[in-house]
């Protein structure tokens, strides 16, 4: 397995790339703020999306069987799966008994952390994908690099290139023409598909309800024109009532596409249509786990708008694939030890720079970066162990210098003297530590913080006493 | 019916272990969480049938949904017809519906366009797939989002404003209602046993490079006929 810096320097080096983040993320972060600004406070909206979350989180344990008895009770049948792999033979056993050789598959999340389209193709089903970003990266035997914009990484050229060699496109650079042909080549498929598969933003336990948003309409495509429909969603996408889920529409689009409303928000009823059967597939594959792990818990309230990675630094320079499985940003990081495969490398808990932009524009008030640290925690196990020694000691010599007025003092003398005496030996050392490789080590302040701030309060009373300045 | 039974069994394990970790996780975190609350908006247009007109007419405008406001149920079978003329429409998918049937809309629009063609009721989808234009009723527009509310029973229902190219909507001025929350707030207790569709504008993508393109697998088009009657 490559090391993960090694993928981050090719993928810094990458000019297409770092353009196609840079276009894309600047045009989602513009509309997301404008979108924003029409609730009359983002943090009130927040702290309201946040408690529908947390009380939904909160009380699984009876949602769930409520959701499930409604659903049964009007004839969609509801299946559980402890895992990815349970899930998928679950969803294979129904293509199979109904002899479906063709499935239209809309953006599912869940779909792609448990490898749906992989075990379906295995089983000999033709698997399309309906949404067209996700054609685009089927079709070019990649994976999506944002959980709602799956080809942000490709340039419209490049998915001109890739439409034209793998469907016959005419090749072009055109969006609107690209855009369009693919819904053209994609029409028939949904005429002819046998089997359906969604995902569900939103399963409403009180009254049975799948919620589903999209723009593009292929989500509607599909549950209306396949006979069979199955919706495949975690378990944690319950919310108690219709008015939870309307307080939660009032801010997914605005945090992931900057809308204030997407195209199409289907709420389908309990009752599956005349002439079709639906299935729901309650997926677990870590959620309880996450569920049961006191703070890291906040996870489950995530609703996939993806604002995170649009405002994180660290996705906008390496985007998503660095991350090495389905969710990428800094939701990835924290979902990752529950949902994440086993070949998830602990070390993405260090792409992120802690900087909190990710938890400011969380819309259900996950604090990511706090959350990030505790799967640093998590992931600390999984690394060298003489790595681990190092950072601890040094970390251990830095408290000591900081902990007491002498020894902070000392130390202080002690780096200005160093730096003096030794600059060269001192900028190796601090190269060798990986500080200094990328950016320059700062030198000590020429005047300490504390006689800084004793001297600007003397200045505030008014008894200013300029001889008290330069201690070092 | 051995594969059902097999998968009965197993998806009932699975759920008495998944319900059995939430609920040891639960017993040791404890009750949590207060109230939700309601979002507000800056703008709230409150009950105010002018408010909610300007409001919506702006949504409607940034969302690229066309809409025309007409005085009377007298002028909507023209307005209706004359789009439909401008759009060379030749097959035209009807949802149905009593307001449908009380305005006798299909006979009306026959009798001014003698060359247009109708699905037939009970027409499967891909007939309707076939239709130029959907026509359909609403439930309510909102105001906040510049939203249509539709409901639907059956799939070729469904089908109606989402087969077509162009999908026409028609609705009454008194159905529009401020936000989602307050249109849900009027109905209390109200558990759809019909499929619900709010439709925000004609389908969109901005996947390749986020550049918006209208008119992907749904409508390319989206008009609005809102009735002062």
């Amino acid at each position: 397995m490559a090391d993960l810096r090694d993928i981050v320097r090719e993928k810094l080096a990458d000019n297409a790339l770092q353009a196609a983040l840079a276009r894309a993320l600047g045009i989602v972060r513009g509309k997301r703020t404008a979108a924003v600004s029409e609730l009359a406070s983002f943090e009130d909206a927040k702290a309201v999306a946040a408690a529908v979350r947390s009380n939904a989180v909160q009380r699984l344990k009876d949602y769930l069987p409520q959701l499930e008895a409604r659903l049964a009770d009007e004839g969609t049948h509801v299946l559980w799966a402890r895992d990815a792999a349970e899930a998928c033979r679950m969803i294979v056993d129904i293509a199979r008994q109904r002899s479906v050789r063709r499935c239209v598959m809309s953006k599912s999340m869940v779909a792609e952390e448990i490898g749906l389209e992989a075990a379906l193709k295995n089983a000999g089903t033709v698997v399309v994908q309906s949404d067209l970003g996700e054609r685009v990266v089927q079709l070019a035997h990649q994976k999506p690099s944002h959980i709602t914009a799956p080809c942000l990484h490709l340039s419209a050229a490049e998915v001109g290139r890739i439409l034209h060699e793998k469907s016959g496109i005419e090749l072009s650079s055109d969006p609107e023409k690209l855009s369009r042909a693919v819904a053209r080549t994609l029409r028939p498929v949904f005429l002819d598909a046998q089997m359906a598969v969604s995902g569900v933003n939103f399963a409403v336990a009180e009254t049975g309800n799948l919620v589903l948003v999209e723009n593009e309409g292929n989500g509607r495509m599909g549950y209306t024109m396949a006979p069979v429909h199955v919706a495949v969603t975690g378990i944690e996408k319950v919310v108690g009532t219709l008015a939870d889920a309307a307080a939660l529409l009032a801010v997914l689009p605005r945090s992931a596409t900057g809308q204030r409303a997407t195209c199409y928000v289907s709420i389908l009823p309990p009752r599956p249509f005349p002439g079709q059967e639906r299935f729901l597939v309650l997926v677990d594959n870590g959620r309880s786990a996450a569920f049961g792990a006191g703070p890291m818990r906040d996870v489950l309230r995530c609703i996939r708008c993806g604002a995170c990675m649009n405002a994180c630094p660290v996705y906008e320079r390496v985007g998503g694939h660095v991350y090495g499985w389905t969710y990428p940003g800094p939701i990835g990081i924290v979902l990752a030890p529950f949902l994440g495969p086993q070949e998830v490398r602990a070390e993405i808990s260090d792409l992120c720079s802690l900087c909190g932009a990710c938890t400011e524009v969380c819309p259900v008030g996950i604090p990511l970066d706090r959350l990030i640290v505790l799967a640093r925690g998590l992931s600390h196990s999984c690394r060298p162990a003489a790595v681990v020694k190092r950072e601890r000691s040094a970390l251990e010599w830095f408290g000591r210098a900081m902990g007491g007025r002498v020894s902070y003092r000392l130390s202080h003398l002690g780096h200005k003297l160093a730096r003096a005496w030794f600059p060269k030996k001192l900028a190796r050392t601090e190269a060798e530590l990986g500080w200094s490789g990328v950016r320059t080590a700062p030198g000590p302040a020429a005047v300490l913080f504390r006689s800084r701030f004793k001297r600007r309060a003397a200045a505030e009373d008014g008894t200013a006493d300029e001889g008290s300045g330069g201690e070092v | 019916m051995t594969a059902d039974r097999g998968r009965q069994r197993r998806t009932g394990e699975a759920r008495e272990e998944i319900l059995g970790r939430l609920e040891t996780a639960y017993r040791a975190a404890g009750e949590g969480g207060g109230p939700a609350g309601r979002i507000a908006y800056a703008l709230e247009p409150g009950r105010d049938p002018e408010m909610l007109l300007a409001v919506a007419r702006e949504r409607f405008e940034s969302q690229e949904i066309g809409y025309h406001i007409l005085p009377g149920f007298q002028s909507l079978v023209d307005s209706v017809a004359n789009h439909l003329y401008s759009r060379q429409a030749r097959l035209v998918a009807l949802q149905p519906c009593g307001l449908f049937d009380r305005l006798d809309l299909r006979h009306g629009l026959a009798r001014r366009l003698p060359d247009l063609r109708f699905v037939d009721a009970g027409s499967g989808l891909t007939d309707v797939a076939r239709a130029d234009v959907g026509i359909t009723a609403c439930e309510a527009v909102i105001a906040q989002t510049g939203t249509i509310v539709l409901s639907a029973t059956k799939r070729e229902e469904l089908g109606v404003s989402l087969l077509g190219g162009v999908h026409f909507c028609i609705a009454t001025v008194d159905q529009l209602t401020a936000d989602l929350d307050s249109w849900l707030a009027g109905r209390p207790g109200w558990a759809p046993d019909e499929a619900t569709v709010l439709i925000s504008g004609p389908s969109r993508t901005a996947d390749i490079e986020k550049t918006v393109v209208i008119g992907v697998h749904g409508p390319w088009k989206l008009s609005l006929f809102l009735v002062k009657e």
